[in-house]
């Protein structure tokens, strides 16, 4: 069956049989959530770690075209997961029986190092957070690392499917 | 809602100001790659992030980049090769190759702009074209919430190896930059 695609900052919720994929994930993580007893689930494909508040929709005039930026619900950690989270209950998934899985934070160029800490790892850190503070037990975690990724969820069972860059080659 | 507008006269500016810069590496890219090298450029222009996505086949393309940040910036420039025409050339003067476009271009920016920039050593990585931008982009939207990307399409020959030159700015940046043009 055919997927629906997640691009960056975006999220899906659905269920049985549908299949989610996120393509080309680097410092970005993509969270999963599945509640097992009604194969529902939902996938955000996080940007940054925390919403600022003071994001402005904007466009730019390039030679005359107006190029609008898409919305982004799931741009930021905090924000993002709540939205997930509140689509998913909205679909009759079931708090208590959420789990998560999670992907990406990868570093992929070294040239942030002057950084503290690289955007991807302020991703995973942020992902965690929530998902502790929700009382959301990870399951699966493949994160860190200097590779990207892709992952294909399957709502039916539950399973993600990752694919890294050396697949291809 | 912020507009942010870029006008013909300025996108014809920087053309004619980058293909300056960049049609000078052709006599360093000789002596590097030990053979005469004629470095062609076509189709510039500035892009939303929106619109980086189009211009590669698909998310999972593996590519090679090799990229610097820029001192005074709020910007990275990244030279891309799909992973094909990368082949063409041996990956360890690849970096080389780099740095002299990007220091020829940060040249003549630095002169017609009146302004001194410098870039980093490079950084080079093969990977997926999205998670390589992803993370740019994520990097430059943490100090900068609206981000340009100047395109610069480059042909080598002999080796008949296309790449392409990206140089990403913050919005606070490119106007400071085309002010100067």
């Amino acid at each position: 069956m055919s997927s629906v695609i997640v691009n960056t900052g975006e999220l899906f919720v659905g269920q049985s049989p549908a299949v989610i994929e996120s393509l080309g994930i680097g410092s970005c993580v993509v969270v999963c959530l599945y509640d097992k007893s009604k194969k529902t689930g939902g996938l955000a494909h996080i940007m940054l770690p925390k919403d600022d508040g003071k994001d402005n929709l904007s466009s730019l005039v390039i030679d005359g075209q107006t190029q609008f930026e898409p919305l982004q619900p799931a741009k930021y950690a905090d924000t993002g997961l709540d939205q997930l989270i509140s689509k998913l209950l909205n679909l009759g998934s079931s708090f208590s029986g959420l789990t998560a899985k999670i992907v990406g934070g990868a570093e992929m160029f070294t040239i942030h190092k002057n950084q503290p800490e690289t955007i991807g790892s302020q991703n995973v850190t942020a992902v965690k957070q929530k998902l502790r503070e929700t009382d959301i037990k990870i399951i699966f975690d493949d994160t860190d690392g200097n590779v990207g990724r892709s992952v294909k969820f399957f709502l039916e069972t539950g399973v993600m499917e990752i694919r890294k860059k050396n697949t291809y080659s | 809602m912020n507009t942010y507008t870029i006008s013909p006269q300025k996108l014809k500016a920087f053309d004619v100001l980058v293909t300056a810069g960049i049609k000078q590496a052709s006599p360093a890219l000789s002596k590097l790659l030990c053979q005469e090298v004629t470095l062609t450029t076509s189709s510039s222009g500035v892009i939303a992030p929106a619109k980086l996505y189009e211009q590669f086949s698909h998310p999972e393309e593996v590519i090679t980049a090799i990229s610097f940040r820029v001192n005074n910036l709020e910007g990275i420039i990244l030279l891309v090769f799909p992973r094909d025409q990368a082949r063409k050339f041996d990956q360890t003067a690849l970096p080389e190759v780099a740095s002299i476009l990007a220091g020829l271009l940060l040249r003549r920016l630095s002169t017609d702009a009146k302004l001194p920039f410098v870039h980093s050593l490079p950084d080079t990585t093969t990977d997926m074209f999205k998670a390589i931008f992803d993370e740019i982009t994520a990097n430059l939207a943490l100090v900068s919430k609206n981000i340009f990307i100047l395109t610069l399409e480059l042909t080598f020959e002999p080796h008949h190896a296309d790449a392409r030159l990206f140089f990403l700015l913050s919005s606070r940046d490119i106007e400071r930059l085309f002010a100067k043009l």
